[in-house]
């Protein structure tokens, strides 16, 4: 006879609903009374650029040589209105580091990204929290991010930066603020947020004083005067309706755009907005660049994408989407080290280990990026960090061009959607590239 | 790829005939198809258009209906349409001289949108002629060699990434600019991308053949300002990708050549003519006698300007 | 309060003339060397006025739009008519009359400096205040304070219902009614310096002093961490 079911141990482990994660989430939420709350992006399996691919060039067309003959990186963003910026941001690479906060991450970092950038030919932006003076001297070229909360939004300082990024929302946890623990509200970033010590700071996810597109536009207007008419002004979206809002952001006089897909990365989040908001930056792209198209804007307004962005080949495929430049957050700072197998004993204490933390909202970063605790700070050496960083943007950089090059382009800029095919049906779908081998789009409601 | 080549006389004389020799010269570069640019007597007074009709069995109402669009336009026809006397072939090629104040890319438009109907060319001078098959075949259906003119392109198509029909046949007319036209060796990789700024400008395109791309694109750059050969010159770090042109106006022939020099291009010139071609053996065709003849490289531009131009 | 603007020797703008990009260019330079200006025709234009430098000072004739005074850096503004959003935002010093009535957001993320409203404010006045002192001679609107943070906001009318929303360690002064609180706001009775220390600022902005039955709301700190048995508390928001 059989043995019966009820004495199977495993049986639960098949079930794709009650999951071990699940079953720890419900119980948790019993515990605490609230959701949890976490750092790092969706764990959840979603479309990809993966499911592109490129098509090099055979015989209907010539490749250029990989290992050495040039290709061109420059890229220029907010050069569409030279009356209005009369510097338009320029860097060497089509990468840059992503908005991050001096909060969620601790000093050393922001100095160790900015060195690596500016050694690259690149730039960094401050983030949630006002500009640190640090990172200033070690970014040669800064964006400066106002998010809703203004804190320490200060004249100067938007001066002395290279651009302003007009924070909407973030991919990773859209239509919602910027969230710090207490653990991390301490010291410099109380002095420079101006926030009760130990607080857990939730920001405000709407600005104080614009409350829509419409004043958005007026809110331009006065930070382009207040600079005197220098530097572009950027908007950061997170990718939902992105058709939609890319185009009221353009009409609101916008210079660049940047879009973050939901598998963007946060320091800290409710879990529940990083897996069920947002649509994936695989989605985004062609729809950002479609609407501009639709206004008559691209190539006018730039057009950055980030979340989740990690390789050469990632910076291509966006590239070839539509997108100008790209920024990369979480894989700058795995870069510097986060989830590097080092102090294996301090990531046990988090009850994790190297390759598998995500606990940026703890504070206890066990290698000093997503810390403000000096002693933590201190085992990430911004000298150090600083090449890695730039040792990793090179290394990307020669992948973006190699892929360029092989498709017999001498400008990374100039690879396009019919330089790809899709692997999947979703993704023919999804951006309108054709499916491989029968090099039509899939499009099931035409 | 392909085969191109282009003549500039001294004097009026026989473009047609000697276009051919040259083609013919190169078919083993390509027999796909073959195509024609020439330029014939400057008529102020009216514009030549030539056009393909798709089904020659309703040759007498798509004609009717042309006439109907370019009276709409504020056109019409000065003397009747002729057409190639092929009578067993399933489409028909019209000549078409109509009054020279017509709205060139409305009328072009509104052909197009009938449905069965490529404008090939518009000009005061500039006439296309091009087909599928090789330069003989192509030359005898539609009396290439009888032309006489000052000018001309020719080329012979190997066709790489889009179809083998005659709308994707070079030269190509930079519509709407009556009179500028292009025969292209090469393949432009940033074909779409150009596309879709200059559309989002307003342009049309009949084909999407990066070839056409080049010559829109060069003479918008012309309406808005530059010469000739600061379009030229423009177009060497505009276009990516592997390209020797040939873009021919009233004025004469301007060459571009690509920054890695991949694709050839030789010329020679004596009294009598200026010839260029893909291939040395294709101009012998057409200066039989022993000449020195001039290679082209990386990144150059060149004009063979007309004297009286 | 009598204005001590209309000086003879003020330099005068036109703002019908110049275009706000010029006015504010000139403005800020002859501000910048201490001098008086006074803008005609304002017309309620948006932008004028934005990051202006002391030691001078700048009467608008009129009224003003949006963000007047906006990332102010120094020096004194005067409105005599109304103002609409944002009416200096972000200003890190300086001084702000306005004698009519301002829109919404007045002194939003205000880090120094003073400004006085004689009229009313619209909705959100004061939010997310970082410092410096914000006086209202009218009613203050709805969600007045909104996540203040440090800073004065001094209501001699009414505070609509909201005010205090989520207030982090900003002080909100009110002499007239309370319509209703905001998200974890109470009340609390200033003690008798506080009251000297608001009146004092009263007076000298040039309110006249009458006797004032004065509030104070702050928050109740059940929103500051996430804690379980503040569980009730989170559930409304």
């Amino acid at each position: 006879m059989a043995e019966s079911l009820n004495h199977k141990p495993s049986q639960l482990g098949r079930s794709k609903i009650w999951t071990p994660h699940a079953i720890q989430d419900i119980q948790a939420k019993a515990e605490l009374g609230h959701y949890q709350i976490r750092g790092f992006s969706t764990f959840f399996s979603i479309p990809t650029l993966d499911q592109l691919t490129f098509l090099p060039a055979a015989l209907t067309r010539l490749p250029l040589e990989g290992y050495r003959e040039f290709c061109e990186t420059k890229t220029v963003l907010g050069g569409g209105k030279p009356d209005l910026v009369s510097q338009p941001l320029e860097l060497d690479i089509p990468i840059y580091i992503a908005s991050m906060s001096f909060g969620a991450l601790s000093r050393n970092a922001k100095v160790a990204l900015g060195l690596g950038a500016s050694a690259v030919g690149t730039c960094t932006s401050t983030g949630e929290g006002g500009m640190l003076e640090d990172e200033r001297q070690a970014s040669k070229k800064l964006i400066y991010q106002i998010t809703p909360s203004r804190y320490q939004l200060d004249l100067d300082h938007l001066r002395r930066a290279d651009a302003i990024e007009i924070a909407v929302g973030q991919g990773a946890k859209p239509g919602t603020g910027g969230v710090l623990l207490g653990a991390k509200v301490i010291d410099k970033v109380v002095e420079m947020r101006q926030l009760p010590k130990g607080i857990d700071q939730r920001s405000s996810v709407r600005h104080p004083d614009f409350l829509g597109a419409d004043d958005m536009q007026i809110k331009i207007a006065e930070l382009r005067d207040a600079t005197g008419y220098r530097v572009p002004i950027f908007c950061k979206l997170p990718a939902c309706r992105v058709a939609q809002d890319v185009k009221i952001a353009a009409k609101s006089g916008v210079d660049v755009i940047v879009i973050d897909g939901m598998e963007g990365g946060t320091g800290a989040s409710p879990e529940f907005l990083l897996d069920h908001t947002g649509i994936p930056t695989l989605a985004a792209i062609p729809a950002a660049r479609r609407a501009l198209e639709q206004i008559g804007m691209y190539g006018k307004v730039s057009l950055v994408v980030s979340g989740g962005l990690k390789s050469g080949a990632d910076v291509a495929k966006a590239l070839a989407l539509g997108a100008d430049a790209v920024a990369f957050g979480t894989a700058a700072l795995i870069a510097l080290n986060c989830n590097a197998p080092l102090y294996a004993e301090d990531y046990a204490a988090l009850g994790t280990a190297p390759g598998y933390c995500y606990h940026c909202h703890t504070g206890r970063c066990p290698v000093g990026v997503a810390t403000q605790d000096e002693e933590l700070q201190k085992r990430l050496d911004p000298e150090e960090a600083g090449e890695r960083i730039a040792s990793f943007l090179r290394a990307v950089t020669m992948e973006a061009t190699m892929i360029a090059k092989s498709c017999g382009k001498s400008d990374v800029h100039n690879l396009e959607p019919e330089d790809m095919r899709a692997l999947t049906l979703e993704a023919s779908a999804m951006t309108g590239v054709p499916l491989v081998g029968v090099d039509k789009v899939v499009a099931p409601w035409d | 790829m392909c085969g191109i080549g282009g003549i500039k006389l001294t004097e009026p004389g026989p473009i047609g005939e000697e276009l051919v020799r040259m083609m013919t010269a190169l078919r083993h570069r390509g027999t796909d198809s073959t195509g024609f640019a020439l330029y014939g007597p400057w008529r102020e007074d009216r514009l030549i258009a030539r056009l393909r009709v798709a089904e020659r069995e309703i040759l007498d109402a798509t004609l009717k209906a042309i006439e109907g669009e370019l009276q709409k336009a504020g056109g019409r026809f000065l003397g009747p349409p002729t057409w190639d006397s092929a009578e067993r072939a399933q489409d028909a090629f019209v000549r078409l001289e109509v009054t020279p104040n017509v709205d060139v890319e409305r009328v072009t438009a509104a052909w197009i949108a009938l449905g069965g109907v490529e404008v090939h060319s518009f000009g005061h001078s500039l006439e296309i002629i091009k087909d599928v098959g090789d330069a003989l075949t192509v030359a005898e259906r539609h009396g290439i060699r009888r032309f006489v003119g000052t000018h001309g392109l020719g080329h012979c198509r190997l066709a790489t990434e889009t179809d083998v029909d005659v709308a994707h046949g070079h030269p190509f007319w930079a519509r709407p600019f009556p009179d500028v036209s292009i025969v292209h060796n090469g393949q432009i990789t940033n074909y779409y991308k150009s596309r879709r700024l200059l559309e989002q400008s307003g342009y049309q395109f009949s084909s999407d053949n990066d070839s056409e791309l080049i010559s829109v694109l060069l003479a918008d750059q012309m309406k808005h300002g530059k010469t000739f050969e600061e379009a030229l010159r423009y177009s060497l770090t505009a276009l990516d990708g592997v390209f020797t042109y040939l873009l021919s106006i009233p004025e004469g022939i301007g060459l571009a050549k690509d920054r890695l020099a991949i694709k050839p291009m030789i010329s020679a010139e004596t009294n009598r003519a200026v010839v260029m071609a893909t291939e040395e053996q294709a101009i012998r065709q057409v200066l039989r006698e022993e000449i020195n003849t001039k290679s082209y490289g990386q990144g150059e531009v060149v004009i063979w300007a007309r004297q009286d131009g | 309060m009598e204005s001590v603007m209309d000086q003879v020797m003020a330099t005068v703008l036109d703002a019908d003339v110049l275009p706000p990009r010029y006015l504010n260019e000139q403005l800020r330079e002859l501000m910048a060397r201490g001098e008086s200006v006074v803008v005609q025709n304002p017309r309620s234009r948006h932008n004028l006025g934005v990051a202006l430098p002391g030691p001078g000072q700048v009467t608008f004739k009129g009224s003003v739009g949006y963000y007047c005074g906006g990332l102010s850096n120094g020096g004194v503004v005067e409105i005599t008519g109304n103002a609409g959003w944002g009416i200096g935002e972000s200003m890190a010093r300086g001084l702000i009359r306005v004698r009519g009535s301002v829109g919404q957001s007045v002194g939003a993320s205000l880090r120094g400096g003073t400004i006085v409203v004689e009229g009313d404010a619209g909705p959100r006045a004061g939010v997310a205040q970082k410092g410096g002192v914000v006086v209202v001679g009218g009613s203050i609107g709805f969600l007045s304070g909104f996540m203040a943070q440090r800073g004065k906001l001094i209501a001699l009318g009414d505070a609509a219902d909201g005010v205090g929303d989520s207030l982090y360690e900003g002080n909100i002064f009110v002499a007239g009614r309370i319509h209703g609180l905001g998200i974890d706001a109470v009340i609390a009775r200033p003690t008798a310096e506080e009251v000297d220390d608001i009146e004092a600022i009263v007076a000298e902005v040039g309110f006249p002093l009458k006797p004032r039955e004065w509030k104070q709301v702050i928050a109740g700190r059940k929103l500051w961490y996430f804690d379980k048995r503040e569980g009730q508390t989170w559930l409304k928001v």
